[in-house]
């Protein structure tokens, strides 16, 4: 059997720890996918489509 | 101190968490990228596409119950994984129809159902049972943050994916990504332990009926209705309201992506927030600055600055409902039952979704404006502030006011 199921866990550890290093490659990584994702929303094709998408979308 | 392998697995079931609930929030939110394509295809109406998207939030709606029940009792990873198949079949169904009563029952039910197992109500309990207490809020906030992000990223992967592979390529593309929740529900496995978390020794049966005759479950229930009202109606009647007042679809692009992107921060914001302070009073504040936001709309002219300003703040309140209202579902009645009662919360939220969409057009139709929704929903928003002033956030075994069916 490998690891425990999710719903053993009873420690006392803190969610996602990580070394410093991958904290900060990891926020730098997730700034540049939201930036590149707010360009997305500047295509003309979701231009055009930003009605349908807006009201179908479940935001 | 924490094991290596507990730190890995804590981590591993949060990440993967957080991807599943990004999978099925991101590809339901390409939706409406469908429409135009799909429509001139088959020759359908905004309508049929309406009924279906409606279909859809209903079944989503009371399969999240059936979904939690499942999961409570069979097992979170099964019942995602079922979910998920579900969800993946509903796309290729949906690629595949070529008339209305089948994309009724793909693009609706289909992925309706998919959706109750691969959400919230279920993903959130999994998630917060594998940290500590100390940390659970801060964990769901992630995995909110998750179908946020999911929300704001896939929709223009989406409309990348069909310009370049035509909209049935795309939901082929959809369809396999969805797919990968199935083998990652393996990571989600398991049942709840009852001496995790509170609440007292309970079957499922008594812990509905507790929770039902608690004020603090109606409370949470008729707030996530308002919620639901809410983010539905502006949404759906959004574009009207900013293309009556004679802006153009670049500010509409842009505003939906504002919403998307400080939606984001807003889900995790609220989560981390969630363990620091008092879950209820952050609901009463996020419901509160919600009538702050549609009041600057109403008051000020219609300008692209101002309905951006409108869409971050509202993107900033708009998800951070979910983490806190969890929250405080597993808080006050345990995690043993938590992914049912969150499944019957989530109802009251897709209720208010209907009755939002509904009621927008029908005073649209008739006044030939939004203003009175709009006064309707700054009047629900303090409504529901007040509502969470008077919940009890102690485990209700503790509470003085806990009588177990």
């Amino acid at each position: 059997m490998g690891a425990k199921s999710a719903v053993e866990q009873t420690s006392q550890a803190q969610p996602l720890q990580f070394s410093k290093r991958v904290r900060v490659a990891s926020w730098f990584l997730l700034a540049a996918v939201l930036a590149l994702g707010f360009l997305g929303y500047m295509m003309p094709s979701v231009r055009v489509n930003w009605q349908t998408i807006a009201s179908m979308c479940g935001f | 101190m924490a094991t290596q392998i507990e730190q890995e697995n804590m981590n591993r079931t949060i990440i993967v968490g957080t991807l599943i609930v990004l999978m099925a929030m991101g590809t339901r939110a390409t939706f409406g990228l469908f429409m135009q394509p799909m429509g001139l295809h088959h020759g359908w109406s905004r309508e049929i596409f309406s009924m279906a998207f409606a279909i859809q939030n209903l079944v989503w709606g009371f399969a999240a119950i059936a979904a939690g029940m499942m999961a409570d009792r069979y097992g979170s990873g099964r019942t995602i994984a079922l979910s998920a198949l579900l969800y993946a079949l509903g796309l290729v169904g949906t690629r595949l129809a070529t008339d209305t009563f089948s994309l009724y029952m793909t693009a609706g039910v289909l992925v309706g159902l998919g959706q109750a197992g691969t959400t919230f109500a279920v993903i959130l309990p999994v998630v917060a049972r594998v940290v500590p207490p100390a940390s659970r809020s801060t964990a769901m906030g992630i995995a909110s943050a998750g179908g946020s992000l999911g929300q704001f990223l896939v929709v223009p992967t989406g409309q990348l994916l069909i310009d370049t592979f035509q909209w049935s390529g795309a939901y082929w593309f959809l369809s396999v990504f969805l797919a990968m929740a199935i083998p990652m529900a393996w990571y989600m496995r398991g049942r709840p332990d009852q001496t995790v978390g509170a609440g007292p020794q309970l079957s499922m049966k008594q812990a509905i009926s507790q929770a039902i005759h608690h004020p603090t479950f109606h409370f949470l229930f008729l707030s996530y209705f308002v919620c639901g009202f809410h983010t539905a109606f502006i949404t759906l009647h959004l574009p009207a309201f900013v293309t009556d007042g004679g802006l153009n679809a670049s500010t509409g692009a842009i505003a939906i992506g504002l919403i998307g992107l400080f939606n984001v921060f807003g889900s995790y914001g609220a989560g981390r927030l969630g363990g620091i302070y008092s879950k209820k009073n952050l609901l009463s504040i996020i419901y509160t600055l919600r009538a702050v936001g549609m009041l600057w709309l109403m008051a000020m002219p219609l300008t692209p600055f101002v309905i951006y300003v409108f869409a971050a703040w509202m993107g900033v309140f708009w998800l951070g409902t979910v983490p806190l209202t969890q929250g405080l579902i597993g808080q006050i009645y345990g995690y043993k039952f938590a992914a049912t009662l969150s499944g019957i919360v989530f109802l009251g939220h897709q209720l208010g979704s209907f009755t939002g969409v509904w009621l927008g057009g029908k005073v649209q139709a008739v006044t030939g404006n939004y203003d009175m929704v709009w006064w309707l929903g700054i009047a629900l928003a303090l409504i529901a502030a007040a509502l969470c002033w008077p919940i009890k956030e102690q485990p209700i075994a503790q509470s003085p006011l806990a009588q177990p069916a």
